[in-house]
Order: structure tokens, then C-alpha cells, then sequence
């Protein structure tokens, strides 16, 4: 393919990666809940 | 020394490619040459001519890709009507070709620039538009194809068009950022 005669050459460096990459995996589970605070005995 | 780039964002063209089975898998493929593009993976361009023996013997030297004198890079156009032209309809290179697709793709690293478009030693795709028709007019296998390549990680969207003038509408209209055109009835 003729893309015409060269104009110039210049260096891209991206700040940012243009390849997405994978996500890292996220948990299949939900964190798990805090333990039950102890009930508190009826006060006296 | 290293001397600092020109410019931190990637340039974005406009290409062709094929789309070649490779085990159960889709790949993107370059039209003009036995190249696949990877998933995942920047496309990095090297200089085959340096390498050839008559090449050698007339006194040239390997050089990194793209170098202005040479032919060599990644290819991308200005103009998205015009990726059409890179395509030879009835060529895959030896490979079973499963639809021939066009789209957007990054480039980065060197990049030489011309009046129609660039060669750039660093590649990857942004966009891929998949046609529902081939280039003959007849219906394309589009959901699988587009079904296959989202394992590129990119926005992959049906381009309503397959002749070649209505392709070339389909592509202009999509740089402009319109909606595609939608068949009455």
C-alpha cells in the first residue's frame, strides 16, 4: 500500500499502556461479616 | 543519551485486516503479510529487507522498523474510507480466512508519517468494526466474528455494509462519530 512520500519521523511515548491488559480477578465472595458482638447480659 | 519522545499520546489510524481461524480460536491478521496480532500483546514491527541475502550482497544494512527510506512499519491510514484499499478480496495468505474486518489501531514507539497515513514500529487495535456483508455482497458470519474478537479487550461493533461504496459510506460515517445507518422496513 502507497501511503505517499514520508513527511516526517517523530518517537510516541504513552503515558498510558495502549494494550488493555486483563483485570486482576475480583473475589467471587463478599468479604466476610464481622462475628456477632457477644450479647450483653441484662443488667442487674 | 536517550532522547525524550515528541508526543505521549499514541497516533490512531485506520487499517484492514483479515480474521484467520487459529485452533478453535479468532484471530486479527495482517492483509500483506503472514502476521497474527496477538491479544494482549503490542505488535512490534521489524525490517525484513535487511536481512535478505541480495540485500546484503547490494550493501544494506538491518535496520529498526520503520525507517524512512525503506518500506517497512506498521501500516495505518488517515482516512478510514480508504482502508478498503489494502485489501485484495481473494487473498489470505495461506490462511483460512474467516471475514475481512477494518478499525482503529494505536501506534507508538517511531512512527513515520506520510500524506495518507503512518508505518510505526508499535501497534495495537482500539476499535474493530466487523462488515455483515464480504466484500462480494454476501451475508458475513458477523456475531461469531465479533463474538471471537473480544478477546482483544476493545469495542467491537457491527459495520452495516459490504460492497465496496456502501463500506466506504458505513467507515466515513463512523469517523464522524454518526450512528450507523439502519435499512428501512
Amino acid at each position: 500500500m502507497d501511503l505517499g512520500e514520508p513527511r516526517r519521523i517523530y518517537t510516541v511515548e504513552p503515558i498510558e499502556d495502549p494494550v488493555p491488559r486483563e483485570r486482576p480477578a475480583q473475589p467471587d465472595k463478599a468479604p466476610a461479616e464481622p462475628p456477632p458482638l457477644p450479647e450483653r447480659a441484662p443488667a442487674e | 543519551v536517550t532522547s525524550a519522545p515528541d508526543y505521549a499520546e499514541p497516533v490512531v489510524g485506520w487499517r484492514a485486516w483479515l480474521v484467520v481461524c487459529e485452533g478453535d480460536e479468532l484471530r486479527l491478521h495482517s492483509v500483506a503479510r503472514d502476521t497474527v496480532w496477538e491479544p494482549g500483546r503490542r505488535l512490534e514491527a521489524d525490517c525484513l529487507r535487511g536481512r535478505a541475502l541480495l540485500a546484503r550482497w547490494r550493501g544494506e544494512e538491518p535496520h529498526p522498523a520503520p525507517h524512512p527510506a525503506c518500506s517497512c512499519g506498521i501500516y495505518a491510514l488517515r482516512r478510514p474510507d480508504e482502508a478498503p484499499d489494502a485489501l485484495d478480496p481473494h487473498a489470505d495468505l495461506g490462511r483460512r480466512v474467516v471475514q475481512r474486518v477494518f478499525g482503529q489501531v494505536r501506534l507508538w514507539g517511531a512512527v513515520v508519517e506520510s500524506d495518507r497515513g503512518w508505518r510505526a514500529r508499535y501497534a495495537y487495535p482500539s476499535r474493530l468494526l466487523v462488515p455483515s456483508h464480504d466484500l462480494d455482497g454476501r451475508p458475513a458470519p458477523a456475531g461469531d466474528v465479533i463474538g471471537g474478537l473480544r478477546v482483544y479487550r476493545v469495542p467491537v461493533e457491527l459495520l452495516d455494509g459490504g460492497r465496496e461504496h456502501a463500506l466506504r459510506r458505513a467507515l466515513l460515517r463512523r469517523r464522524e462519530g454518526r450512528p450507523p445507518l439502519v435499512a428501512a422496513g
